[in-house]
Formats: C-alpha cells, sequence, structure tokens
C-alpha cells in the first residue's frame, strides 16, 4: 500500500513538474469551444439604414430588418447569400418564426405599435395585438409569445390562439430588451439594456413566469465619470446595454452588449467576450444561418456573420434537450 | 518493508536527480551588465533627441508635463515611421540608465534589427501643488498609468500622436506602434493596447503593476474570457519584485504570461531569479526584447 502511494506521489509530481499543458474541464464552456480559429467576420449586409430583428428558419435562411430605410424593409438571405425583400412597409424590431409557419414580427418602433404575424410568401399580414410597444419577442412551440415592452419594465405574455394578452413580468428588468428560449422552452432569459443582469424565469405549464432571477451578470466598461468610494477601486458601469439575445442547442446564451457579444453557459457563468467586430453599437446577436452554424450581429449600417462552433436549434418544431459541446 | 525501503531509495536518487534537473533550469544568476547595444558605436549614426516641456492636457486637465522625440537618422518625411511610446520617459532618455532609448534605437536600427522608429517619451502629468522629490513622484502618475479603461489611450491618440504627426511622418498601421514601460507603466502600455488594439499592437512591459493598486490585478481573469486581440506582448518580471499589500508582482506577472498563452497571445516572458523593482534586468533584456517585439514587422 505504501508502496503504491509512493509511485503515486511520485508520478504526480512528476507530472506536476514536467506536464506544460493543463486541460480546461470537459463541462467548461471555454471560448476556445466558441471561435473556430480561421473564421472571419463577414459582412452580410452593409449600407443600411438601421439593422435589427436578425432571425433564421431552419432551411438556412436569415432574416432581418433595415428599421430605416425608405420604406424599411425585412430582408430575407438565402444560404446561397442572395438577398430578396421579403415584407416592406413596416419597422420590425423584433422577429420569429411560430409553430404555424408564420413570421411574428415587433412593430413598436414606427407609427405601428403591434405585434404582427405574417404569412409568407405572400406577406399577408394579420395584427394579434394592438396598442403595445414591443421591442423583441419570442414564440413557443405552444403558440405562446413573450415580448419585451422596454419602457413599461414588461414582459407581456401572448397566447396566439385566444389572443389572450397580459402581463407576464413586471418591474424585475429595469428596461427588458432581448429576449431568448432555452432549447428546452422551460427556460426565458430577458436582458436589461439599463442594467447589469440577464434575468431568467421557469415558464410555467400555463406560461406564467415565476421566478424571476438576475442569473447572468454581464461585464460593462469602467465607468471614468464615476467617484471611486475609496479613491483607488475602480466603478464599473450599471448600463449594459444588453440588448438583442439568442441561445445555442448546446445551451449557452449570447447577449449583444456594449462591449460586445457576452455568452454564458447553461447554469448563468460567463464563457467570454467576443469585443464588436466592427466599432458601431451593436443591436443584436443571432445563432443560425446555413446548417445553424453562423453567428449574426447586427451593428447599425451592417450586419456581420462569423462561422463558429455553434448549433441553432428552432423553437417551433418542438422542445429539445440542450445537448453536451462535443469535445475536439 | 525492506522493498519499500529500497523502492524509497531509489525514488530519493530520481528525486536528487530531478531537483538537480531543476535547478539546472532555472537561470543561474542573470547578469545585470548591459550591453554593446547601450554603448555609442563607432560609424553608427545618431538621431536626434528633442525636450518639449509643459504640455497641457484637456484630458488630464490641470496638469503638465515634460515630453521628448528621438527621431533616427535613417528617418526619411516621405516613408512613414514606426512608433513606440514610452511612459515614464525620464528614465528611458537617460543616457546614463539602464534603458538609453536613443542609443539602443540607433544601434538597432542601424543593424536592421528593427524598423525606422521614432520613440516619444512622455512623463506623468503633474498638477503643480508641490515639488516632486523626483520625477516618480509627480500627482498624476498613479491615476494615468494604474487606471482601467481608456483614459490614457485616448490622450495618446487624442493628443499626443496628433501633437507629433504636425512634425513627423508616422504609421497608421496599429501592428508598426509599440508601447512601453515598467511598473505601473507596464500596466499602462498593455492597457492602451488593450483598450485600443486598433492604434497599438505592441507592448512591452517590464515589472509590470498588475496587480489592485487600481483594479488592474483582473487582467489575468479577463484575458481568459475575453477573445484574442491582436497583442504581442513582451512581459519581464523576476522573483525579487514587490509583495506588498497590493498583490505579489512575481506572480501576477506569471499569471499575465500564463493567460495570455492559455488564449495563444504571441507572447514572451523573461523570468529569473533575483532583481527587485527597478530596471536592472528590464535594461539588459532590453534590445532584446525590442528585436522580438519588431521581429516579423513589415516583411
Amino acid at each position: 500500500m505504501k508502496f503504491k502511494i509512493a509511485i503515486t506521489t511520485a508520478v504526480i509530481w512528476m507530472t506536476s513538474v514536467f506536464s506544460t499543458q493543463a486541460q480546461d474541464l470537459g463541462g467548461d464552456m471555454t471560448l476556445h469551444r466558441l471561435i473556430l480559429p480561421d473564421a472571419k467576420w463577414e459582412v452580410v449586409a452593409e449600407g443600411l439604414g438601421f439593422a435589427d430583428a436578425p432571425t433564421s428558419d431552419e432551411k438556412g435562411n436569415f432574416y432581418f430588418c433595415d428599421m430605416r430605410s425608405t420604406p424599411p424593409v425585412v430582408w430575407k438571405v438565402a444560404p446561397d447569400s442572395k438577398k430578396t425583400k421579403l415584407i416592406d412597409g413596416i419597422a420590425v424590431s423584433g422577429m420569429k418564426f411560430g409553430p404555424d409557419g408564420r413570421l411574428y414580427a415587433c412593430a413598436g418602433a414606427g407609427k405601428e405599435k403591434h405585434i404582427a404575424a405574417f404569412e409568407l410568401p405572400s406577406g399577408k399580414k394579420t395584427v394579434l395585438a394592438e396598442n403595445v410597444a414591443p421591442n423583441d419577442l419570442v414564440v413557443t412551440h405552444k403558440g405562446f409569445i413573450y415580448f419585451t415592452e422596454t419602457g413599461k419594465k414588461q414582459v407581456t405574455f401572448l397566447n396566439i390562439s385566444t389572443k389572450e394578452l397580459k402581463p407576464a413580468d413586471v418591474g424585475h428588468v429595469t428596461a427588458p430588451n432581448g429576449i431568448a428560449l432555452s432549447p428546452d422552452q422551460r427556460t426565458l432569459a430577458v436582458s436589461d439594456s439599463r442594467g447589469k443582469f440577464v434575468w431568467a424565469y421557469c415558464i410555467q405549464p400555463d406560461g406564467s413566469l415565476t421566478p424571476a432571477v438576475p442569473y447572468m451578470t454581464m461585464r460593462t466598461e469602467v465607468d471614468q465619470n464615476a467617484k471611486s468610494p475609496d479613491g483607488r477601486t475602480p466603478v464599473y458601469q450599471v448600463v449594459s446595454r444588453g440588448d438583442g439575445m439568442s441561445t445555442d442547442l448546446y445551451g449557452r446564451y449570447y447577449v449583444s452588449s456594449a462591449m460586445g457579444v457576452q455568452v454564458f453557459d447553461p447554469t448563468g457563468r460567463e464563457c467570454g467576450l467576443l469585443p464588436k467586430p466592427y466599432d458601431k453599437s451593436m443591436t443584436s446577436v443571432h445563432i443560425g444561418g446555413p446548417n445553424g452554424e453562423y453567428m449574426y450581429v447586427t451593428q447599425q449600417d451592417k450586419v456581420l456573420r462569423r462561422k463558429s462552433n455553434v448549433k441553432s436549434f428552432y423553437p417551433w418544431l418542438g422542445p429539445v434537450e440542450a445537448i453536451p459541446l462535443p469535445v475536439k | 518493508m525492506k522493498i519499500l525501503l529500497k523502492t524509497m531509495n531509489h525514488w530519493k536518487q530520481i528525486g536528487l536527480a530531478g531537483l538537480c534537473l531543476l535547478f539546472a533550469f532555472a537561470a543561474p544568476a542573470a547578469d545585470k551588465k548591459l550591453t554593446p547595444y547601450h554603448e555609442v558605436q563607432p560609424g553608427v549614426p545618431q538621431g536626434t533627441l528633442t525636450k518639449y516641456t509643459n504640455f497641457s492636457s484637456q484630458i488630464f486637465t490641470n496638469t503638465t508635463r515634460d515630453w521628448w522625440v528621438y527621431v533616427p537618422a535613417q528617418y526619411k518625411k516621405e516613408k512613414p515611421a514606426c512608433v513606440m511610446v514610452f511612459q515614464d520617459g525620464h528614465d528611458y532618455v537617460n543616457l546614463k540608465g539602464n534603458w538609453r532609448v536613443p542609443t539602443v534605437f540607433d544601434n538597432l536600427i542601424a543593424k536592421g534589427e528593427m524598423p525606422v522608429t521614432i520613440a516619444i517619451l512622455i512623463n506623468p502629468g503633474h498638477n503643480g501643488s508641490y515639488k516632486p522629490q523626483n520625477a516618480w513622484r509627480v500627482s498624476n502618475r498613479s491615476f494615468e498609468y494604474d487606471s482601467l479603461g481608456d483614459r490614457y489611450a485616448r490622450f495618446l491618440v487624442e493628443e499626443i500622436l496628433p501633437e507629433v504627426k504636425k512634425s513627423y511622418n508616422i504609421t497608421d498601421d496599429p501592428a508598426g506602434r509599440a508601447i512601453c514601460g515598467a511598473s505601473s507603466g507596464g500596466i499602462c502600455s498593455f492597457t492602451v493596447a488593450w483598450e485600443r488594439p486598433d492604434q497599438f499592437r505592441k507592448v512591452l512591459s517590464t515589472i509590470g503593476s498588475f496587480v489592485d493598486l487600481r483594479g488592474g490585478h483582473v487582467y489575468p481573469y479577463l484575458i481568459r474570457k475575453t477573445e484574442k486581440k491582436p497583442i504581442k506582448v513582451f512581459l519581464q518580471d523576476s522573483s525579487g519584485d514587490l509583495d506588498n499589500p497590493f498583490g505579489n508582482w512575481p506572480l501576477a506577472n506569471q499569471m499575465m504570461n500564463s493567460s495570455l498563452r492559455y488564449m495563444k497571445y504571441d507572447v514572451k516572458f523573461d523570468y529569473v531569479e533575483g532583481f527587485g523593482h527597478n530596471s536592472e534586468r528590464g535594461g539588459v533584456i532590453f534590445p532584446e526584447a525590442l528585436k522580438w517585439l519588431w521581429d516579423g514587422y513589415g516583411k
């Protein structure tokens, strides 16, 4: 026994002295397991008025809205990069496909103040909820819509079939903005553009949201105008500018922010920060596109994408369990 | 029992051999002698060093500072020169000190071992409310150098570089712009490149204060959780550096090195036994560090 211990100790000692490369734990979702070393950011669209509302379908088509072109346009970008105008005349700040194949959209930025559904390819529009101020939304496989109403500090519930409209959460999030579903559709995450947390809720079977938890802590810049309490320790900004969000099949959360894309693992721990690829403010991030293998960001006049070690999922096809990140 | 003893002896021997090996790997007492690059060499053309006084800043209000510009003899205004900015400039222009930037640059540039580079050597600001004991003791040094964020980078990019550009043609290529400092000047240099890799992409830090003077101890963790930035970093520290209420300099620099390596940065770390919180070791390796930092540039 003692002999064994001596050998083990010696082996451990030698390993610690001579091994040069320590290892990540299998569960650690490091940036090395997100970024593909040779992948570069590429331009999807440029010269835009103001890009937002990125989304995808399961065929690999990517969609976004140029909210400030004349007229505003929802664009479709096919996997072969061919761009076509899908809908024009409506500025949309968030859109997602629903279980009935329609495209659901937030029209809260322009004259319209409503949630609309578009039949494709006809473009036939149905207004589902009026006199609301939606910023961004998700649609579950059950046909529940959750949308953020930033000014009201509210996440609002809308049942597509019954048209039931009611507040789902009020007051927890100072400026609810981006919104995203976990792959199993049991967790809803909401970014706070004026706060430093991303909030998470359990989606109850009846669609209610409880509890509300400040689940992920965003990184912010040092506030250089703030007075340090001890004259020495830096004060970090409270305002993360957390904006559009996305999730992937590995259960990671992606949040656009003042500093860039912030990535969190399913337990809410920070995987890391991807600084903005381009020096303009970022309004959204989206995982999708061809094979669900791209990360898209919208930055005012540009939409960029980069192939990444990500995998998209499609909520309208039903809930799925998050899968483990493959080990290289 | 007998077997066990024998085995133990065996391991003891291996252990001793291992220890000897360890000592063989550890650097022997590192050299404190400066190099021929620090001496004026016959036949090597000498650049010019110009001192400017009382620079007043809009970003660091109510301060003034002295600064210098070194221009190599090989500089031609038709061709944009590389740039290297030094913090605590007074120490780097001292021709009897450990750095001797004008002489070392003259020699390296003449041998083609670094590109034609204009050095900008800047003192930290002083508010004039007292007479500092020495140039290190001015009022604004810690605020300017140890603070996180982009304020000092903005001072360079918005105030100093435009001033230099009035007289000299300097490159806008961030890979042609290096930044160097010791101690708080070291973390300051790293912060500038970290915040503005679009402006500076080469860092030389000696005895860098990656400790909690003003929150800078977070860098090893920020680096691991931030996508790799296009920065090349030379770090120097030694076992005899500071261990005080703000942190342990040798450990902090090892942490910086391991984090930069973990994220696959182009990094080189000079770490030896001994030496204190001074420029003795930094000065000795200065020419080699510059060669490494500029290696491959423009090729």
